[in-house]
């Protein structure tokens, strides 16, 4: 008999197996996530004190407001990687070795792709606005620099779960590095939306 | 007479916050000894040890909820409320103030401006007795904490906000008060005086305020020491605002923000190095030889 | 049964030597590396609060220049909180939690030798500041703009705010650690509703750092942004606030408060059941208290800030907010009451320091509650009375009781009993050193003394207590010093401990004093919150023992279990010792250091650094592990 068979029957007197819960990794990388929410939360807040402490109009001193247009097409294609992400995790679920690199690929090119297109668009911004302007500036230049942080920080993830994919390294049953990869990258996109909202269409209201 | 207790009010602000505190001080008191008479009683009255008592006691439980819920549930919206009902009475919009004075903390002394900024002197404020006086406080510099224990509630001075507060002193004397908030080295000797006196005197001394200083050997001598670089004296024709303003100097009670008395002997020694007195303060020793400095004296004691 | 044990020797057994020192990572070595350490930052900060109360002992006194005392204060304060009483309670913590609930290690053994050596490396960190006179000096809540380049151009705030960064690494990997360790690794059998309240508060305390911590790392983040980098947040000349510091610091400093009080609480609710021989009372009332406080927690910021002429309306909810926070605290003091007023109290040193900690914590949470009046706290903060106001909260909530948990853990760590007449007179020396420093502060804030200052002039009534203040300092220092002396003795002369000498009713009583490594030779099975009271349970697991059942001697192995019911799960392997969270350590000082010294390069070198280390510690084959 197994240890946990034996345990299990010691503490527990019916036949039924006990559901399986989540495992230590995934409750170590939600926590994580937790935290680094809560960052971009209180960056975000700290962006709407300022905000509405400032007279006037937002963006204040004539500021234009942010360009919509790249911005949409940024989180859209971050969003989209979420569902190649998606993809990739529920293949190796089902052991799909073909979904989970292909879904990876799909996903991290995605990323990159926005990751670039952030670059261009902080170029852009930085014509009118940076960070030395005024708080409104800084808070903008922060919050979007965190991302991209965050961002890079997620594809290195991948471009490391995807080497380990290509060895064959996941499978059926043993994919926690794929879940808990999976789990940033959605928190990556989250962000992502929450500041196309907050920095991009909230000033127009 | 200079007094800075908060239990010792000269307004009715300060007597409402006094007031709670005696409040809030009794019912800790009674807390503080029922909590310790069962303490005791716990601890003193059974002794001795032994197997472990494993029961749960249905009565310890209920105990419990009376004890630590109930009792302190009403305790406290009880608190709440006093605290609540005694807000109006510190809260500047609740009165309907008389005059305004405007008051801004620098490190480490307070300026402070009399009708609209047009009259200007340094860490002292007079106001007249039962006339309800509106400080209007900000910064150049730091946070500040405006803080005149017998007059009424701190009001923190901070850099681009303009706050309130009602100093309404119901009867005449010196009002000790003191910077509250942590503001850099000098933090300690940050001191000013209110004055709080019958409304005629308060008149007399607001119009002698307004009087410029007379053309004199003394005001040169000032200005050629280099004095008026950093120092103001109505009249003078130099107004820097750096540091404190010594018109009618010789009238203060007290010499660098509360850190000395004004006495000629005091002030000598002031200006003579007033980094041993008030190390880190932004006045340098100037190096004057002896006969300068004691014009200085005599002629800034003279400011009347 | 000798085989077993033999084997689970073999594998368990650390190599001895540096190498072993800089790898281990078995939580009990960590645990009293965290207790040391923090010890040895308390006595730096204490001789910080000696220094200044010699100052204080009278008027005008001249001992130390303001300057110096400005850096005094600030790192008394920080120390205190941050290098300290965390850690301290870390160090319990990381002791306790895995023979608490009956596993052999924490959830990510590496993971907490790295929160060990970050939280090392960040207060020498800070403390490096020390030789070159530019140590932190503008507070512990160092408000802006006071700490802006323009009013503190030294590096001072730049030790401050990146010190307080790094180790804010270290705090949130632990508390991660603790919950995860807390959720799966309890014992079988021993489900939510019977685990210690020791683990309840290390659970709470733990969400509070998770979502406390990342404002403090925001606010500090800006503040260096705004130094050296030309950013913009807190200056209203170019459309920021000052008050936003406030707001980000005191949305982590008051649950920050909870942090360090919570886990002390959890300290006493070990304690009393214990020495009061009985089981203790309202342990639902008591698990929901402690939950409850971590959530209240986060809605009372603003009651710092009363005096900075926010609107009134905002004002008086979080008024109300923060008298409702006396509500857990009254369950919990009068559910340990009730204890021991239906039990057969027995009066030893940690039970001494226990009932010190009621009386001064009933007076600290009187106080408390005056500051939620509004009026009276706009009259009375930033003065003396919150210095005696805090000091009877913290020093009252939180040392009191870790002073309880030294000598009640004490023949638990080092095999050996503490001197039992030598511990009542630290007690009395303390309890009363305590009250003498504290007390008069009181006094002296309502006569309108501020804090913070270096000096004061005579003639307002403030003499006479700052004298007794600083005469109880002296007699508190004696105490604090009989105690480390009685631990110094203790651990080369004292009687040798049996496993249980108290009675105890939690699992660590149930293994070897000191444990062994692998802390239980076999898993145990719990039934109750009181396991080590169940004897017929504990010979059941002797008996296992005897027969190999439930053993997991394939290698650092244990067991995991489901969240709420504790129902046995799967057989984890736990990582052994690595070098990588020590290099990881290193690699993240060498970032912070270049950050502060203004070498990019450096810094830029250090991440490549954290990046490498991050990888050499993901390389070997772990992914079986990680299952």
């Amino acid at each position: 008999m197994t240890t946990v068979a034996y345990a299990r029957r010691a503490t527990e007197p019916t036949t039924e197996a006990a559901p399986r819960s989540a495992s230590n990794g995934w409750w170590g990388m939600v926590l994580l996530v937790a935290t680094e929410g809560t960052l971009f939360a209180v960056l975000l807040a700290s962006y709407f004190y300022v905000r509405f402490k400032t007279s006037g109009g937002w963006p204040p001193d004539g500021i234009a407001d942010p360009k919509l247009l790249r911005a949409f097409v940024m989180t859209v294609l971050l969003t989209a990687s979420s569902f190649f992400m998606y993809a990739a995790e529920s293949g190796i679920r089902r052991g799909r070795q073909r979904a989970l690199v292909l879904g990876l690929g799909a996903a991290f090119l995605l990323g990159l792709a926005f990751l670039g297109l952030q670059i261009w668009e902080t170029v852009v911004v930085a014509r009118e606005l940076t960070p030395r302007t005024d708080a409104y500036g800084s808070l903008f230049f922060t919050v979007t620099g965190a991302h991209s942080a965050h961002l890079v920080a997620g594809l290195l993830l991948m471009a490391w779960i995807q080497v380990r994919a290509w060895f064959g390294v996941y499978s059926q049953r043993r994919h926690l590095g794929v879940q808990m990869a999976a789990i940033y990258w959605y928190f990556v996109v989250a962000v992502q939306l929450a500041i196309f909202v907050s920095l991009y269409l909230t000033p127009r209201i | 007479m200079r007094d800075q207790s908060t239990l010792k009010p000269a307004s009715h602000a300060a007597q409402a916050i006094a007031d709670l505190w005696w409040i809030l001080f009794v019912v800790s008191v009674i807390v503080f000894f029922v909590v310790v008479a069962l303490l005791l009683v716990g601890v003193l009255r059974r002794r001795g040890g032994g197997e472990p008592d494993r029961s749960t006691s249905r009565g310890a439980t209920k105990f419990v909820a009376i004890a630590g819920v109930v009792v302190p549930a009403v305790v406290v919206i009880s608190l709440f409320f006093a605290s609540v009902a005694t807000l109006p009475a510190v809260s500047p919009a609740g009165k309907n103030a008389r005059m305004t004075i405007d008051v801004v903390g620098r490190q480490w002394f307070w300026d402070v401006y009399y009708r609209s900024r047009s009259i200007r002197t340094s860490n002292e404020i007079h106001i007249p007795v039962g006339v309800p006086v509106e400080i209007r406080v900000t910064s150049d510099d730091v946070i500040h904490s405006l803080w005149v224990p017998r007059l009424n509630r701190k009001i923190d001075v901070i850099p681009g906000q303009t706050s309130s507060v009602v100093f309404d002193a119901n009867k005449a004397g010196v009002f000790r008060g003191q910077c509250a908030e942590f503001c850099g080295v000098e933090h300690g000797n940050m001191a000013l005086l209110v004055i709080a006196e019958p409304q005629t005197r308060f008149d007399r001394w607001l119009t002698n305020e307004a009087k410029p200083a007379p053309a004199s050997a003394g005001l040169s001598a000032f200005v050629g020491s280099g004095c008026s670089g950093c120092h103001a004296i109505s009249g003078a024709p130099q107004q820097s605002r750096f540091g404190p303003d010594l018109s009618h100097f010789g009238l203060r009670q007290t010499i660098g923000a509360g850190t000395l008395t004004n006495t000629p002997e005091q002030l000598a020694d002031w200006i003579r190095d007033p980094q041993r007195i008030k190390p880190g303060n932004k006045m340098p020793k100037l190096g004057l030889p002896e006969p300068e400095i004691q014009a200085l004296v005599r002629y800034l004691e003279s400011l009347q | 049964m000798e085989a077993h044990v033999e084997r689970l020797e073999k594998v368990w057994a650390e190599p001895a030597g540096i190498v072993s020192f800089l790898t281990s990572v078995d939580h009990k070595r960590i645990g009293i590396r965290y207790l040391f350490t923090a010890f040895a930052f308390f006595v730096a900060a204490g001789i910080e609060a000696l220094v200044m109360r010699a100052q204080l002992a009278r008027p005008r006194e001249g001992l130390v220049s303001p300057e110096t005392f400005d850096q005094l204060f600030s790192l008394h304060g920080t120390t205190m909180i941050f290098l300290f009483v965390t850690p301290m309670l870390s160090g319990f913590g990381n002791y306790l939690v895995p023979l608490m609930i009956g596993a052999r290690d924490m959830a990510f053994p590496r993971l907490n030798a790295l929160s060990y050596w970050i939280f090392l490396a960040s207060g020498l960190f800070i403390y490096s500041s020390v030789p070159f006179g530019l140590a932190p000096n503008d507070g512990w809540f160092n408000y802006v703009p006071l700490s802006e380049k323009a009013f503190t151009p030294d590096k001072n705030i730049d030790f401050y705010a990146l010190g307080l960064i790094f180790i804010t690494i270290s705090t949130t990997a632990g508390a991660a650690n603790f919950i995860v360790t807390i959720f799966k690794l309890r014992a079988p059998g021993m489900s939510i509703n019977r685990m210690p309240l020791f683990c309840w508060a290390v659970l709470a305390t733990s969400f509070a750092v998770i979502f406390a911590l990342p404002s403090l790392t925001v606010a500090n983040t800006m503040l260096e942004l705004e130094r050296n980098w030309g950013f913009h947040f807190f200056q209203p000349a170019h459309g920021g606030d000052p008050l936003l510091w406030q707001h980000l610091f005191w949305i982590f400093g008051h649950p920050d408060v909870y942090i360090i009080f919570l886990p002390a609480i959890g300290i006493v609710s070990s304690v009393v059941p214990v020495f009061s021989r009985r089981s203790i009372v309202g342990y639902e009332w008591l698990a929901l208290a402690t939950v409850l406080t971590g959530i209240v927690g986060f809605g009372v910021w603003v009651h710092h800030m009363f005096a900075t002429g926010l609107p009134q309306i905002s004002m008086t909810f979080f008024s109300a907010a923060s008298f409702m926070i006396v509500i857990p605290s009254g369950i919990q003091i009068f559910a340990w009451l009730a204890t021991m007023l239906t039990g057969r109290p027995v009066l030893k040193t940690p039970f001494l320091y226990v009932l010190g900690f009621v009386v001064v914590f009933v007076i600290g949470g009187l106080t408390g509650v005056m500051f939620a009046a509004v009026p009276f706290d706009q009259q009375t903060t930033d003065s003396y009375f919150v210095v005696a106001h805090f000091h009877y909260v913290l020093f009252g909530g939180a040392v009191f009781p870790i002073f309880a948990g030294v000598h009640y853990w004490f023949p638990k760590m080092s095999g050996r009993m503490y001197h039992e007449l030598a511990g009542q007179v630290s007690f009395w020396l303390v309890f009363v050193g305590f009250n003498l420093t504290f007390f008069p502060m009181h006094v002296s804030g309502l006569l309108g003394m501020p804090r913070r200052v270096y000096t004061y002039p005579s003639g307002l009534g403030w003499d006479a207590y700052n004298l007794l203040s600083t005469i109880g300092s002296g007699v508190l220092a004696a105490g604090i010093l009989v105690i480390v002396l009685n631990v110094l003795w203790s651990l080369r002369r004292g009687a040798p401990a049996l496993s249980d000498p108290w009675g105890g009713n939690t699992l660590e009583w149930s293994t070897s004093s000191p444990p062994p490594h692998f802390n239980f030779p076999v898993i145990p099975i719990v039934r109750s919150a009181d396991p080590n009271w169940d004897l017929e349970d504990r010979r059941q697991d002797a008996l296992r023992l005897e027969r190999g059942e439930l053993l997991l001697v394939d290698g650092h192995q244990t067991l995991a279990t489901t969240v709420l019911e504790g129902e046995a799960e799967e057989e984890l392997h736990m990582p052994s010792e690595s070098i990588w969270p020590f290099v990881l350590a290193l690699a993240f000082s060498v970032v912070f250091f270049g950050l502060l010294l203004h070498l990019y390069g450096v810094a830029t070198l250090g991440c490549i650094l954290v990046a490498g280390s991050i990888a050499g510690w993901h390389r070997p084959q772990r992914e079986l592990q990680d299952q």
